[in-house]
């Protein structure tokens, strides 16, 4: 094992996909600082953009047509927001209109809090169909989802919380590409389900390691993938506990934590043992802020009674 | 062959292509389309000018390039989009913004790739208010993008985005060159295109062509678009250099109308 953070991790498998496929390339703001990798492989393959996200993220959308495998950063999600047109109507939507023709094998990495908008981001994005968005909560997904992403032949929106970014932690010498598709149950237990992700995911492991000195045993799912929404690994968990808290990035309405929780009232709800609880972000003068772990803790012991 | 049986037979092709578009505009008048007599010289020119791994992204005058492109007309009756992969003809996006931006993804890709390749985009004056057609054009210029731009004026976009600036400056401040081309006459538009291709193939860069055409609209304009109208244009021209008689323009034109013919039957 070594320790590294979750920032050199995303690091360093960009620098792995470039050294294993020749038509990986990273494009957007500033990538030859933010990645560091300018030197190794030259402007041709870490491409500064102009500030213009919308044009830039169609570029990669074309580059993909074309043949290349790009992996595009939008470094602020909410700046970011005029790529929204691109990615609805060419990326998510190119495979579908073609008949089968066009494919668009892109992944965009997306980073998300960094300011006043910015939590819904993941959220937002997982109204897109003919997307994958996913969010890497830990450092090995931080390392080991852009493989798989880059594998899949249909664009992969990976959102990087920058919360996370300064995590620490250890990764094996060996790492592996990491699943894109399924929720993982990142701690066991049989009171109650506690789901979250991305920015969450850590507020929602303290929050069970809480819960656990209190005597309540909390099943934290992580549910990595946003859309589409792995509900099998949810209602496989609510089944054991009978209970549910989604701990949602974003706000209130017509959010993640609202479809989760549609779901599972529709498909379990004579399982439920008590009301679906939702913790969210809240709206503050600034901007707005991340569920906390007290909050998390009070939804669960409401739950459980 | 000589040079003048082989100028003879590429004009032929053009000549032939052109009544194609006009046969197939009037056929889907007859089924309630739209047509817009005047297109055929640009589209002929230009797409007659490049190659066909040439990827061409084509954002306004759909069906008539997809004609000149390759697309079997009965595929261009339905009114959807038009992508052919096989082709590499992309049809079909929503906004010419959203197309343009798509299509400089295109050149990165060819770029990239290190091929001798043109990436094509054809749009329309209404486009040139996007804003997204200036972010194409820095970047394009920026990354010395293979790219040729075909711009068609014909003055028809609605007032409010109408461009009453000549076109061809907004990319010469990019410091892209950019030409303006007479869009009715065939001749001048593959002298243009293939003189623009040939420099992008070179490395030279992106370029821009910016091609007048008039469109017209309801009888009172039929006298003018006579005047303008590209096929007399050609034949007279041929005609005139001996490249063409009156049985071979006969025989033409025959040809293409029982391509058409099939169609309605179809």
């Amino acid at each position: 094992m070594r320790k590294t953070t979750y920032q050199r991790a995303a690091r360093e498998a960009i620098r792995e996909a470039l050294l294993l496929d020749e038509r990986v390339f990273v494009m957007g703001e500033d990538v030859s600082s933010s990645t560091g990798l300018l030197g190794e492989f030259g402007p041709d393959r870490i491409r500064d953009t102009p500030p213009s996200a919308s044009s830039f993220v169609a570029a990669g959308i074309g580059s993909a047509v074309g043949g290349m495998r790009p992996i595009v950063e939008v470094s602020a999600a909410d700046a970011g927001l005029p790529t929204l047109d691109q990615i609805l109507t060419n990326a998510a939507t190119l495979r579908h209109m073609s008949g089968g023709q066009l494919t668009v094998p892109l992944v965009i990495r997306m980073v998300s809090g960094r300011n006043w908008l910015a939590h819904d981001i993941g959220g937002w994005y997982a109204h897109v169909p003919g997307l994958r968005v996913v969010a890497p909560a830990t450092l090995e997904d931080a390392r080991g989802m852009l493989w798989t992403a880059l594998e899949d032949p249909d664009p992969v929106l990976l959102v990087e919380h920058s919360s996370l970014h300064d995590t620490r932690g250890e990764l094996p010498e060996d790492t592996r590409p990491t699943d894109i598709e399924r929720a993982i149950v990142r701690r066991a237990g049989s009171d109650v389900t506690l789901v979250g992700y991305g920015a969450t995911l850590p507020v929602t492991l303290i929050a069970a390691e809480e819960l656990g000195q209190r005597g309540v045993a909390a099943d934290v799912v992580d549910l990595r993938c946003l859309l589409p929404l792995d509900e099998h690994t949810i209602l496989e968990s609510v089944g054991r506990t009978r209970r549910l808290v989604v701990v949602d990035e974003g706000r209130r309405g017509g959010g993640l934590s609202a479809e989760i929780a549609a779901g599972v009232a529709e498909r379990a709800f004579y399982t439920l043992e008590a009301p679906i609880e939702r913790v969210y972000a809240k709206r503050t003068d600034t901007g707005t802020r991340l569920p906390a772990p007290a909050e998390v803790v009070e939804a669960a012991l409401r739950s459980v009674g | 062959m000589n040079d003048r049986s082989t100028r003879a037979k590429k004009r032929a092709e053009l000549l032939r292509q052109m009544i194609r578009i006009r046969r197939f505009d009037e056929r889907l008048l007859e089924l309630g389309g739209t047509v817009r007599p005047g297109e055929e010289a640009l589209a002929t020119g230009v797409l007659q000018s490049v190659g066909a791994d040439d990827p061409v992204v084509s954002l306004s005058l759909e069906p008539a390039h997809a004609l000149v492109r390759g697309v079997a007309m009965d595929e261009l009756l339905g009114g959807g989009r038009i992508v052919d992969a096989g082709l590499r003809f992309y049809g079909g996006r929503t906004a010419p913004g959203t197309g343009l931006t798509f299509a400089s993804g295109l050149a990165l890709s060819i770029a990239l790739q290190r091929r001798p390749l043109v990436t094509v985009c054809l749009f329309s004056d209404g486009g040139v208010r996007d804003a997204e057609l200036h972010e194409t054009l820095s970047l394009a210029s920026q990354w010395r993008l293979p790219m040729l731009f075909c711009c068609e004026n014909d003055l028809s976009a609605p007032e409010a985005s109408r461009s009453d600036t000549e076109l061809a400056m907004h990319a010469a401040s990019y410091g892209i060159p950019a030409w303006a081309v007479d869009g009715m006459d065939v001749l001048a538009v593959v002298d243009a295109a293939e003189r623009a291709v040939e420099a992008i193939r070179a490395g030279e860069g992106p370029h821009f062509l910016e091609l007048y055409t008039y469109r017209f609209r309801g009888m009172a304009e039929v006298a003018r678009w006579r005047e303008f109208d590209p096929i007399p244009l050609l034949v007279s021209m041929m005609c005139a250099s001996d490249e063409i008689g009156l049985e071979e323009a006969v025989t033409l034109e025959s040809e293409v109308d029982s391509e058409v013919g099939a169609l309605a039957r179809g």
